[in-house]
């Protein structure tokens, strides 16, 4: 049994190593007393200006780890060393950009302006990714991630190599499979743009689309020793630079009128082009409409039907789309609106204590996002238009008649400006619409969108569990000893046990109760036991049950 | 240094001078191999943080904010929705105020982005 609550988590695997669960002498988790040593183990690879101001923390830290008690006040030491850190850090990231822009020292924090937060943040980002590189980038369980992708990459490709698909889309695949990039997980949005608990302790892995990269979280490598979960881990993610969203991503990106045009608005810095351009621009894409059956690119979809059944789904109709694409824009609009943010760029002025003054955010969506992406600059070209940047552009081209003459919002007087505004408000809804309908148009029966409404199933976890199995099998079929290929087996699904609980004592129930949920993953029993497939039967030398399957015997 | 202590300024409440310790937020992270919950409590003492990593994480400021958290009140909860599928999902118990209420969405929603990353660094993650 892998899941043990005596000790809430701790495993034995194979080769030995434990990480999983709770240390013996406190409750704290095994994990994260790992991340501690090796923020301690970073000293010496520190930069200059950080090290020396590490040295007492670290200290403490490693008198505390040695004094290890299940008592509120070890608790507390442990706490306070960390809040010290995290402190230090912080006033060390603050010096070093103060020592280049010396003026900034002068200024109000309330004054900075959003290209100063920004200078700030990404002294921030620097520092955090340099502590991040010094903890990890030679340790021996990174190193060890770094050995598998290798592996799983080349297992990767072959299989790919063997399914028998058109050449453009086994060429495509094999580009993606073959540059994609492993990562330590970065916090920096330029990097990675992993959740700052990534780097440290969160039990995570995932593939980044816009960065074409991915990454598995320190608390992940620092738990699972196993070596064959962390090469499920790290297959499942390099085969989501291939799943189904990603393939017609590229292909709506590469092929669709309406992301074109739109998409040359991505990375403004004010309204993305002249009116004269723009203007015929938004009429075609507002015009645009969708085939009456989805579109057909992926040669697939035979696979991804039977990864994800079909059957319960409700038949596909563009009416049916068109429906989901207005209720969906709307919805994105009301967030945007909700949070004043189209007011935000609209308003060439703001009060400030009392004071009319310039207002940085107007007709600047840049500007906007970076204060969103906690004042990070960072729109990557495979990023599409966002509600800002269309908004902006429509602000800027949008119009209204007074007195027999055509007016724009910057020459506008105030009581024709809120007419304006509707105008502008009103076209990037409708160009929200086109660009969801068509989008919906591409990702068809495999859209995450549309599975509330049962039109479709998304199917990539899926995908992406299947492909990591078969190049698993791989690397099983590379162990000798079939005791120990059976035990690989095993351990591979290691990662989803699950606590016993109401969810797992009915996976029937929770399968179903999972359509309508926020959740990407299928439930983590079916995960599980489609490991299970032909190819492992045989080199495991055993037999599937045939009533309790998942998804392992679906074939292309 | 001084955008850290602005925020800490802005962060610190006054402590309640007695009484037991009150959860006021459940907040949890599902990814993709696991789940991080985060019991936020505060009583005489201070701030702390309960996880499946510590049971007591003692943090010296109010490890969230206000101002954030407002926001995400404030939201149509509908609009916090992932459209699409996404990375982790984030699941707020909000036990501030009399009725508790739940607001969920998605971890790249910025607010929930700005609402996390305080919680990890004060609540012993970083």
């Amino acid at each position: 049994m892998l899941w043990s609550n005596k000790n809430r988590g701790s495993m034995k695997v194979a080769d030995g190593a434990i990480a999983a669960g709770q240390s013996s002498k406190s409750e704290m988790a095994a994990s994260r007393i790992e991340d501690l040593q090796a923020l301690i183990a970073s000293e010496s690879k520190l930069p200059p200006d950080l090290k020396a101001k590490a040295k007492p923390i670290f200290a403490e830290l490693k008198t505390l780890l040695k004094k290890e008690r299940d008592s509120k006040d070890w608790y507390r030491g442990i706490s306070l060393a960390l809040f010290k850190w995290e402190t230090t850090v912080m006033d060390t990231a603050s010096a070093r950009t103060e020592a280049k822009h010396r003026p900034l020292k002068q200024i109000k924090q309330s004054d900075l302006s959003i290209e100063q937060k920004a200078l700030y943040q990404s002294d921030l980002h620097h520092i955090q990714s340099e502590i991040l590189e010094a903890k990890y980038k030679r340790h021996p369980n990174w190193k060890r991630v770094e050995k598998v992708f290798a592996s799983a990459q080349q297992d990767m490709i072959a299989e790919i190599q063997n399914l028998n698909l058109p050449e453009a889309q086994k060429k495509l695949m094999l580009e993606k499979v073959k540059s994609v990039k492993l990562m330590l997980p970065y916090a920096d949005p330029k990097k990675l743009a992993a959740n700052a608990s990534c780097g440290s302790t969160q039990m995570n892995a995932f593939y980044s689309p816009s960065h074409h990269a991915f990454t598995v979280c320190a608390g992940y490598f620092n738990s699972f020793q196993s070596e064959s979960a962390l090469y499920g881990t790290i297959a499942h993610e390099i085969a989501h630079a291939v799943d189904p969203l990603s393939n017609a991503e590229h292909q709506c990106r590469t092929e669709s009128p309406v992301f074109q045009s739109l998409n040359r608005l991505v990375g403004a810095s004010g309204p993305g082009m002249p009116c004269g351009e723009w203007e015929p621009l938004a009429a075609q894409v507002k015009a645009s409409s969708i085939p009456e059956t989805p579109r057909s690119f992926d040669s697939l979809q035979s696979l991804y039907d039977c990864l994800q059944p079909k059957k319960h789904l409700e038949a596909y109709s563009a009416e049916a789309v068109r429906e989901i694409a207005k209720r969906n824009a709307r919805v994105e609009l009301n967030s945007y609106a909700s949070a004043h943010s189209l007011l935000t760029l609209a308003q060439p002025t703001v009060t400030k204590e009392g004071k009319e003054t310039p207002n940085e955010f107007f007709m600047r969506p840049d500007r906007l996002q970076a204060s969103y992406n906690g004042n990070t600059f960072h729109k990557s070209r495979n990023e599409d238009a966002d509600v800002l940047e269309i908004f902006t552009q429509s602000l800027s081209c949008a119009k209204v008649e007074v007195d027999g003459k055509t007016i724009s919002y910057q020459e506008a007087p105030l009581a024709h400006r809120a007419k304006i505004f509707d105008n502008a408000m009103a076209e990037t809804l409708a160009l929200l619409e086109a660009s969801k309908r068509e989008w919906y148009s591409y990702c068809g029966q495999n859209c995450s969108a549309m599975s509330v409404e049962r039109l479709s199933v998304d199917s990539r976890e899926n995908f992406a569990d299947w492909m990591s199995n078969k190049a698993l099998n791989r690397q099983l079929g590379r162990i000798k000893d079939l005791r120990d290929r059976r035990e690989a087996t095993a351990l591979a699904t290691v990662d989803l046990c699950e606590r016993p609980g109401p969810k797992n004592d009915a996976p029937d129930l929770a399968a179903s109760e999972k359509k309508y949920s926020l959740e990407s993953h299928p439930d983590t029993r079916v995960r599980r036991i489609s490991v299970f497939d032909k190819k492992n039967a045989e080199i495991n030398q055993c037999e599937i049950n045939q009533k309790d399957q998942g998804f392992g015997l679906c074939e292309f | 240094m001084r955008i850290l202590r602005a925020l800490i300024s802005i962060l610190i409440l006054p402590l309640p001078a007695s009484g037991a310790a009150a959860t006021t937020l459940l907040v949890e992270v599902r990814g993709h191999y696991g789940t991080q919950k985060t019991e936020i409590e505060k009583d005489s003492a201070g701030w702390r943080c309960r996880t499946e990593l510590t049971p007591y994480h003692f943090s010296p400021v109010q490890p969230y904010s206000d101002a954030i958290l407002a926001k995400i009140r404030k939201s149509n909860q509908k609009a916090l929705m992932p459209e699409a599928g996404c990375r982790d999902i984030v699941t707020i118990e909000d036990r501030t105020t009399s009725s508790p209420k739940t607001y969920s969405g998605c971890a790249e929603n910025h607010l929930f982005k700005a609402f996390l990353g305080d919680v990890n660094r004060y609540c012993g993650r970083n």
